[in-house]
Formats: structure tokens, C-alpha cells, sequence
């Protein structure tokens, strides 16, 4: 998994269509930043702190890469069985570090898939710096990773 | 990239409305997406107790199924129209590439979490997202997605797994396009069979409605039960999760603020308008009453929510202190909605009388 030095944060107001009355006491739509739009700074801290939790649990092996990422993008194990198209039980195995290192290839790439990653991001966290550009591309259904790293020149 | 001539993009509430509102506009139709969302019988309510969300809490629905505004208003608009969902997604592209040179816009129902053009915080895996394709190049498609504010270019390889997911109760592979929009059309009978058909939805059968708690009006007095018990059940993270969540649910998550209730209210406006009804005008101003009380439950949960702390180990300290003002805090809400299930029973009841006579 690439993991930007770049904190992601919620960078210009997202505007939505809301509806509203108007002095006439009609109701018209309206394209404003909502009500709400600190839950969405609050969104990316709580991802921040989640990264970190979960990548702790990896390193002492008590979940799998693919806990790992199921957790990350709040999937739950009946749906990610669903869309792998595998029993219940096969994917709670696959959520264990023993389990993981059972699992084919060809497997690996359909979870790649459901996650919108690499095979390799199930083996490496690559951490980059700020001040580094990074561009990833997944070629051969997602076996391959093209990753082009580009370096500000001073 | 080749695109679909006159096609214009615009942005909306809620994705499926929206994109059913762009298309009709394509094709000659002067219409708003709140009368699209009324003819679609948009407004309803499910409690689903039987599925939990991320955070472990229930789901809540509070529009009809994916895919049902388009069904409803083709059906009463008496709109040309096709729906197909393909074995592949090679195949679902073929046609869509075949539709595009044709110049028609194609409508398909997709996950979001693959929709790279829109923020982070809105890929999420939700695979009942629809969109327009409205043109293509080698490796790429045009999108027309009612959440984003221009036309969006998304990845064939990025298309493909939001387009075929597996996921339960997805539609892959769906694809659907609007051939013709007849010359005239009899408003007055859709309105009011759309109209009709929401309060049937919202209000169920006497014993039918204790077999179906969760659905309807019973099922948001089932659902104001329910959150009572929430402290006992869920505890830290999840539950300030689930709690916030609430609140975006019901108004920021293409809904157009107060559950769909003030898009529902701007509706009945526009219906009053056209059929020339007083009664009418003064339903739609307690549907959006209505739907600024759903928007003061939606404030509330936000003020209970948000005191709970971020981090799992300082939960069992801060509920040893706090636990009876966030009880306090969710009984208040719970008689909130039960009240909204009051308005909305004798609402509905109302709508269908004044419905009937208008027909």
C-alpha cells in the first residue's frame, strides 16, 4: 500500500443541492456546502487514526493484508464474501495471518479488485514522502504495478 | 472524446432522480427533478434490522428501492423505454459504445467507491450509484454524475468493477436508456397515481403493517424505539459513528436536506402549480414543515454524537460520566420521530383523499 506524506485532508467546501424555503415560503434547491461539513475534516483524522491502528494489528500479525483492507474501507465480512463470490467461512479464514498465506493468486487478484488495489499493496507499505510525486498504475488485472516517482528538482 | 450532442449536465440532489432529470432534459422534457422524485414515489421509510451498516448498526432506507423512480416515472410518463442487465460487463459496454454513437445517453447503476472523479470521502462501497454515460474515447468514458458539478471522466478499467460487483442486492451490470418521450403527457394522471401509490407505500394495511414493523410509517415508530437502546447494544467508536451517520443519512447523502421530505414538499408545490389545487399548496407546506423537523432530528444527532470520544479506550470513562445525557439525548429524538410518524400517517392519509378527488 502507498501511503502519501501528504496528509489527505478535505481541501475546498464540497457543495451539495439542498433544498430550502424561500421568503415567498416556496421551496427551491440550493447548491451549498452543507450543514455538516466538519464531519468530513473529522472523516479524514478518523481515517488517519484507523491507518494506524490497523497497521499496527498487521505488524503483530493479528489480522491479515486482507482484514487489513476490508476494515480500511469499512466493508463487512458477508459483503466481501459476496463480491468474492466465496463462502462465509472461506473468507474469515483469509482475515487470519494463517489463512492469507493459503491464498492463490488468482484469489488475491479478484480481492485486488473489490479493494481497488495492487496484489503487491496485499505485501509492502511504501511510504512517501511529501515532497515526492507519486503516479500508480495496475496493469495485467492488477498482478503489475507501475509506480513512477518524481522528485521536485530543487 | 466523442460526445453526446446538446447533452446538457447538471447537478442534483440525489443521483437517480437527478440522472433521470438530465436525461428527460435531453430528450426535449421540461421537468424538475422534484416532480421526477414525486412521479417516482421517491419518499418512503425501511428500518432494516436484518442488515447492519459498517458501524454495526442497522440501515436505514428512507427513499424506495434503487432503481424505482426510474421504473415509476417511465411507466406513468409513458416513456419508450429499455432496461437490460448484461451477463457481462464487455457486453454491457459493447452496447453502451453502440447507444453513444446513436446519441443516447446511457443510464447505469454503479458502486461509487470506483468513481475516482469525486472526493475521497464519497468513494465509498455503495453500489447503487447511477450515472450517464455520455461519451467515450479508446479508454475512457464521459460520466454525467448528478453529485459532481461537470462532466467527469472515469477509466474504462475503473467502470468495469464498479459496473460488475457481486455485491448482494446489486444490479451489474444494469443498463438502461430512454427511446422516446411522447408528444403528450397526462400530468394530471401521474401525479396523482404517483401520488397514490407513495401513501400506499408509507402507510401499510392494518396487521399487514404489524407484519411489516420496519416499513413506512410503523417503521420509523419501530426505528424510534429502537435507538433507545443503542448505549446498551454499541459502545465507542461505533456508536458515535453510528450515530453521526444518522444525521448524514438523512441529510447530506443526496437527499436534498430532511430525509427526501423537502424535495418531496417542493414536489407538491410544483404539483399544486400545475393542477391548480389550493389543497395541494397547503399540503406541501406541511410536507416541508415535515422535512425541517427531519432536519432538526438530523441537528440533534450530530449533538449527541459528537461528545463521544474518537478513541475506543477513553469510552468506558466518558459513559461512566456522560451515560445519562446521551440516554436523555436519544430519548428526546425518539419522541421526535415518533411524532413524524404521527404527522406522516395522518399526512399520507390526507394525500390520498386529496389525490383520489384530484384524479
Amino acid at each position: 500500500m502507498i501511503i502519501s506524506g501528504k496528509p489527505q485532508r478535505h481541501e475546498k467546501p464540497w457543495r451539495l443541492v439542498m433544498y430550502r424555503t424561500d421568503p415567498d415560503g416556496k421551496c427551491v434547491p440550493d447548491y451549498k456546502v452543507t450543514e455538516f461539513d466538519d464531519l468530513i475534516h473529522e472523516y479524514y483524522t478518523q481515517r488517519t487514526l484507523e491507518l494506524e491502528r490497523l497497521q499496527q494489528l498487521l505488524s503483530s500479525q493479528e489480522i491479515s493484508p486482507v482484514h487489513f483492507f476490508m476494515e480500511y474501507h469499512h466493508m463487512s465480512v458477508r459483503d466481501v464474501a459476496s463480491r468474492m463470490n466465496l463462502r462465509l467461512s472461506v473468507v474469515k479464514k483469509h482475515l487470519t495471518p494463517q489463512g492469507f498465506e493459503k491464498v492463490d493468486v488468482a484469489t488475491l487478484k479478484r480481492y485486488a479488485r473489490i479493494f481497488d488495489i495492487g496484489v503487491s499493496d496485499f505485501f509492502q507499505f511504501l511510504f512517501v514522502p511529501p515532497e515526492v510525486g507519486i503516479s500508480v498504475e495496475q496493469r495485467s488485472e492488477r498482478l503489475l504495478q507501475h509506480v513512477v516517482i518524481t522528485v521536485a528538482n530543487e | 472524446m466523442e460526445r453526446i450532442d446538446n447533452y446538457t449536465h447538471d447537478v442534483a440532489s440525489h443521483c437517480e432522480s437527478g440522472s433521470v432529470r438530465n436525461v428527460l432534459v435531453h430528450f426535449g422534457l421540461d421537468i424538475s427533478e422534484p416532480m421526477v422524485f414525486g412521479i417516482g414515489s421517491g419518499p418512503a421509510f425501511f428500518y432494516l434490522f436484518f442488515a447492519k451498516g459498517p458501524n454495526g448498526l442497522p440501515l436505514i432506507g428512507i427513499r424506495n428501492a434503487p432503481g424505482s423512480i426510474l421504473k415509476n416515472v417511465s411507466g406513468l410518463l409513458q416513456l419508450e423505454f429499455v432496461q437490460k442487465r448484461y451477463k457481462t460487463t464487455d457486453l454491457a459496454l459493447a452496447k453502451a459504445d453502440e447507444l453513444i454513437t446513436r446519441q443516447i445517453p446511457v443510464i447505469a447503476r454503479v458502486d461509487m467507491f470506483y468513481m475516482k472523479y469525486l472526493p475521497q470521502f464519497l468513494q465509498v462501497h455503495a453500489p447503487f450509484h447511477t450515472i450517464v454515460l455520455v461519451g467515450r474515447n479508446r479508454d475512457a468514458y464521459a460520466i454525467s454524475d448528478p453529485y459532481f458539478n461537470e462532466i467527469a471522466e472515469l477509466r474504462t478499467a475503473d467502470l468495469k468493477p464498479a459496473w460488475e460487483t457481486h455485491a448482494a442486492m446489486a444490479q451489474d451490470n444494469y443498463l438502461s436508456y430512454i427511446d422516446r418521450v411522447p408528444e403528450r403527457i397526462d400530468w394530471r394522471r401521474a401525479i396523482t397515481t404517483a401520488m397514490i401509490k407513495t401513501s400506499r407505500n408509507m402507510l401499510l394495511p392494518p396487521v399487514v403493517d404489524r407484519l411489516f414493523f420496519f416499513v413506512g410509517v410503523q417503521g420509523i415508530r419501530t426505528y424510534a424505539k429502537k435507538i433507545l437502546s443503542w448505549p446498551d447494544k454499541y459502545r465507542g467508536v461505533r456508536l458515535r459513528e453510528g450515530i453521526l451517520f444518522q444525521a448524514v443519512g438523512f441529510e447530506d447523502q443526496g437527499t436534498g436536506g430532511g430525509a427526501f421530505r423537502l424535495m418531496y414538499g417542493a414536489f407538491l408545490q410544483e404539483a399544486a402549480q400545475l393542477l391548480n389545487s389550493a389543497e395541494l399548496e397547503s399540503m406541501a407546506g406541511r410536507m416541508i414543515e415535515n422535512g425541517l423537523s427531519w432536519q432538526e432530528i438530523s441537528r440533534k444527532f450530530i449533538k449527541v454524537g459528537k461528545p463521544i470520544p474518537l478513541d475506543d479506550d477513553a469510552y468506558d470513562d466518558w459513559s461512566a460520566e456522560n451515560r445519562p445525557v446521551l440516554g436523555d439525548g436519544l430519548a428526546e429524538i425518539s419522541a421526535d420521530l415518533v411524532r413524524r410518524a404521527e404527522f406522516e400517517d395522518r399526512f399520507f392519509k390526507d394525500l390520498r383523499k386529496a389525490a383520489t378527488a384530484l384524479r
